[in-house]
């Protein structure tokens, strides 16, 4: 079994729902990447397409598992040949024993099954981070933080 | 709205205290290095028995700054850099950050071209040595 590459954790004061409208809804995506877009039914087998603000295709993928308020996963699959990659995106209230504040909803996030010498890894390790903490903000505040990807 | 209400001062202050130890900071430096690792495989990086090993893991697991992977029974360990990315985004503006790693780069260059030339300097030094001392 090949172990994931990375596995990201946050905790956001919201609820699931808000967090799974977050996770589905373009509108909102668009708010916590910078501009982007990703769109889908997300519904297991259908397709995942992500846009540049200026509307060109980045990456597609293919929904995987899709069961509300609990788990959504997809492939990745940037336009480089190299073969798609997974994510996939759990929902749970934290254990009590955390030292977080026990209404956090925690979000973790998995990306593995990389194809070997995958060059998505290396822009990989800066996204997410920087995605869920705007992705936190947004929901804590109703205000997105603004970035750039780097190239 | 509430961005940095008494709530959230909790999760942070559990983030500066695991990096406030040594022995914390070298586990992140190693799984920065491997991503994904096991206790046993942590225990080789620091001269700490196992159960200290653990306590260390469960403090950084606590501050969210490890998070954890079950692969069948065995629980990996993975860098989780989320909470240092909102210390970042807390003090640093959206402007600053090019500036920064263009001043970051510089310093980095810099330091590899001393470490470089402190080499060289040495090198010739030798050669010199031998020259005058066969």
């Amino acid at each position: 079994m090949q172990k994931p590459k990375f596995v990201y954790v946050t905790y956001i004061n919201t609820t699931p729902e808000k967090l799974w409208a977050a996770l589905t809804t373009t509108d909102l995506i668009r708010q916590y990447w910078s501009g982007r877009t990703n769109t889908s039914t997300w519904k297991k087998g259908a397709v995942l397409e992500s846009q540049s603000p200026k509307g060109e295709l980045e990456w597609s993928g293919k929904i995987l598992e899709s069961k509300r308020l609990r788990k959504l996963s997809y492939t990745f699959d940037l336009d480089n040949k190299e073969g798609p990659s997974r994510v996939t995106m759990e929902i749970a209230a934290p254990k009590r024993t955390d030292s977080h504040q026990t209404s956090a909803i925690k979000l973790t996030v998995t990306h593995d099954k990389f194809p070997a010498g995958s060059k998505t890894l290396v822009g990989i390790s800066h996204g997410w981070p920087t995605i869920l903490s705007s992705l936190k903000t947004l929901l804590e505040t109703g205000t997105a933080i603004g970035f750039a990807f780097k190239g | 709205m509430q961005p940095f209400g008494c709530l959230l001062w909790a999760p942070m202050d559990a983030v500066f205290k695991a990096l406030a130890g040594r022995s914390r900071r070298k586990l992140l430096d190693e799984l920065h290095k491997n991503n994904g690792q096991t206790l046993t495989e942590m225990c080789g990086h620091i001269d700490a028995t196992r159960q200290a090993v653990a306590k260390h893991l469960a403090v950084l697991e606590s501050a969210n700054l490890v998070a954890t992977h079950w692969r069948g029974r065995e629980k990996l360990h993975y860098l989780n850099p989320v909470p240092l990315h909102e210390i970042y985004e807390r003090w640093i503006g959206k402007y600053e950050r090019h500036r920064l790693a263009t001043l970051s780069e510089l310093k980095k260059g810099l330091e590899e071209n001393k470490k470089a030339s402190h080499h060289a300097k040495a090198e010739i030094r030798l050669r010199h040595l031998h020259q005058h001392h066969p």
